[in-house]
């Protein structure tokens, strides 16, 4: 009786200790990321300047633009949810942090995640802010639950493969050029359901037009993270 | 590593007698498509060809889970070849698909599921060989590409739906009803007889090449190894 | 719909292309293996003499 009372101790303990991991990782990444806002600043630029970009280059009146403001949207997020990516990635590895971490007797799959919800973090926020903007500058109302949950859901496809992608990238020679290389053809099932779950939740188009594309998006975020949780031991294992 | 083995002289002879077989069989054999004319013969050899890309394809992916899981280095150089014929015969795919159309649907491409996805799976395998070249380290180059190899192979069946799903709201081809038929006709018996021919010719043709592919790694490997050895 | 009045279109040069292609492009592979197992097997005598 008291050896299963250990047992179950000690795995709740086990248990405790990888939430813990991940969240201190989450933490030092966020507040880092808080204090000098570097980061932040520049994804946030960039999404502001191409989201401009697209203004002028596409020229749009205002019913084509209804049409189109869903992929703008994206392309927006995939270009500056690079940036967010490499950057991260770089530090770690420049800064040595990664090899600390992996010398700590730290779950392999605790930092996964932690950089994964970090990265998530730092994009949806850049998300947060582009929403409005993007409202305001084309006088659109974007803040609609069905748009939120695509984003959300979105996201989290790309913060998954992106942070194992950008871990193999932040390596090699022509790491900044290579991530993008590497991670597009891979998210596009993501990028191409967003899109279209986005552009009929904004049209106000009926659930089960929508439905499928959601249903990619949530297969695309549940097989990813089984298949990136598995293959990221394989990145950092020397 | 020296000898070549007999099996594969017997493949090596066996693909080119099946490449002519299959060529007179698609060429002359096979009726005229009633409707596209000849050019509707590309149709046996372009399938077959995505085939043997797939098979690469596969044979990567394979290979890249096997070397993770034992850290043999035969893995990696399977893994390799396997990439490489899928590179080159996705690539034959996609460009006998837009000659294909472009007589019949006047574009050189149709946003075609199958087509866009054969163009993103060879962008899979240059990204791979690109990641790969910017790695020093053989021992993680050959890891990273297993990596790469496997989330590619996971994703490439989620980005053919979710051009499917795109598809069936935005029908390109002119004229056709159906956005999943593109480019469909009727085969007769004889055509069938063409087109599983020309399969079987294709994965024959596949296997040997990345035969000879494999052992081209082996030999390149132990080039370097000397190399190494002699500074 | 035309060619459902004067039989099949004449598309024969475009087979002609496509067979080329398909063709071409095999063989360019097999000479691109042959290149490269022929310049390993020259670097191994290279080798193989320097040893000597």
């Amino acid at each position: 009786m008291s050896l299963n009372a250990e047992t179950k101790a000690r795995s709740t303990q086990g248990q405790t200790s990888f939430f813990k991991s991940m969240w201190a990782i989450v933490w030092k990444d966020v507040s880092a990321e808080w204090r000098s806002r570097e980061l932040f600043s520049a994804m946030l630029v960039f999404a502001l300047l191409v989201i401009m970009i697209f203004n002028f280059a596409l020229e749009l009146n205002i019913r084509e633009r209804n049409e189109i403001t869903a992929g703008v949207l994206w392309v927006t997020f995939a270009f500056a949810g690079t940036l967010g990516l490499n950057r991260s990635m770089a530090v770690e590895k420049d800064r040595g942090c990664l090899d600390g971490l992996l010398l700590a007797p730290v779950d392999r799959s605790a930092i996964y995640f932690g950089k994964v919800l970090g990265n998530l973090i730092f994009m949806l926020v850049v998300e947060a802010i582009v929403l409005p903007i993007y409202s305001i500058l084309y006088n659109t109302n974007l803040f609609q639950g069905g748009l939120i949950l695509v984003i959300l859901l979105g996201s989290i496809g790309y913060a998954v493969v992106g942070t194992l992608l950008s871990s193999m990238a932040v390596q090699a020679r022509t790491r900044d050029v290579l991530l993008p290389i590497l991670l597009f053809p891979v998210i596009l099932p993501v990028l191409i359901a967003a899109v279209r779950a986005s552009s009929y939740y904004l049209q106000g188009q009926p659930m089960d037009l929508i439905q499928p594309s959601l249903n990619l998006l949530m297969a695309y975020d549940v097989i990813f993270s089984a298949v990136a949780y598995a293959l990221f031991d394989y990145v950092v294992e020397e | 590593m020296e000898e070549k083995p007999k099996l594969l002289s017997f493949f090596d002879i066996a693909s080119i007698l099946l490449l002519i077989a299959a060529s007179y069989l698609t060429l002359v054999f096979a009726p005229q498509e009633a409707v596209m004319g000849q050019v509707q013969r590309v149709f046996y050899f372009h399938v077959s060809a995505g085939w043997v890309g797939m098979i690469g394809f596969f044979v990567a992916v394979v290979s890249g889970i096997f070397y993770l899981a034992k850290g043999e280095h035969k893995w990696d150089v399977a893994g390799l070849a396997g990439i490489e014929l899928g590179l080159v015969f996705f690539f034959i795919n996609i460009v006998t698909g837009s000659i294909w159309a472009r007589p019949i649907w006047n574009t050189w491409w149709t946003w075609d599921p199958r087509l866009v996805t054969a163009t993103i799976v060879e962008l899979v395998y240059i990204a791979y060989l690109m990641l790969r070249q910017g790695i020093e380290d053989p021992d993680r180059r050959a890891r990273f590409g297993a990596i790469y190899a496997i989330v590619g192979f996971v994703s490439v069946p989620m980005t053919f739906l979710s051009i499917r799903i795109w598809r069936t709201i935005h029908p390109v081809v002119i004229g056709s009803s159906d956005p999943g038929a593109e480019g469909a006709f009727e085969m007769t018996a004889d055509m069938k007889t063409a087109f599983f021919f020309s399969l079987f010719t294709f994965t024959v043709i596949g296997i040997t090449l990345v035969w000879h592919r494999i052992r081209l790694g082996n030999l390149a490997d132990k080039v370097e190894a000397l190399k190494l050895k002699l500074m | 719909m035309l060619f459902l009045y004067e039989g099949p279109v004449d598309t024969g040069s475009y087979m002609i292309l496509g067979f080329g292609v398909i063709y071409g492009f095999m063989a360019i592979y097999v000479w691109s293996l042959n290149a490269r197992n022929k310049k390993l097997k020259e670097d191994l005598k290279m080798i193989k003499d320097l040893d000597k």
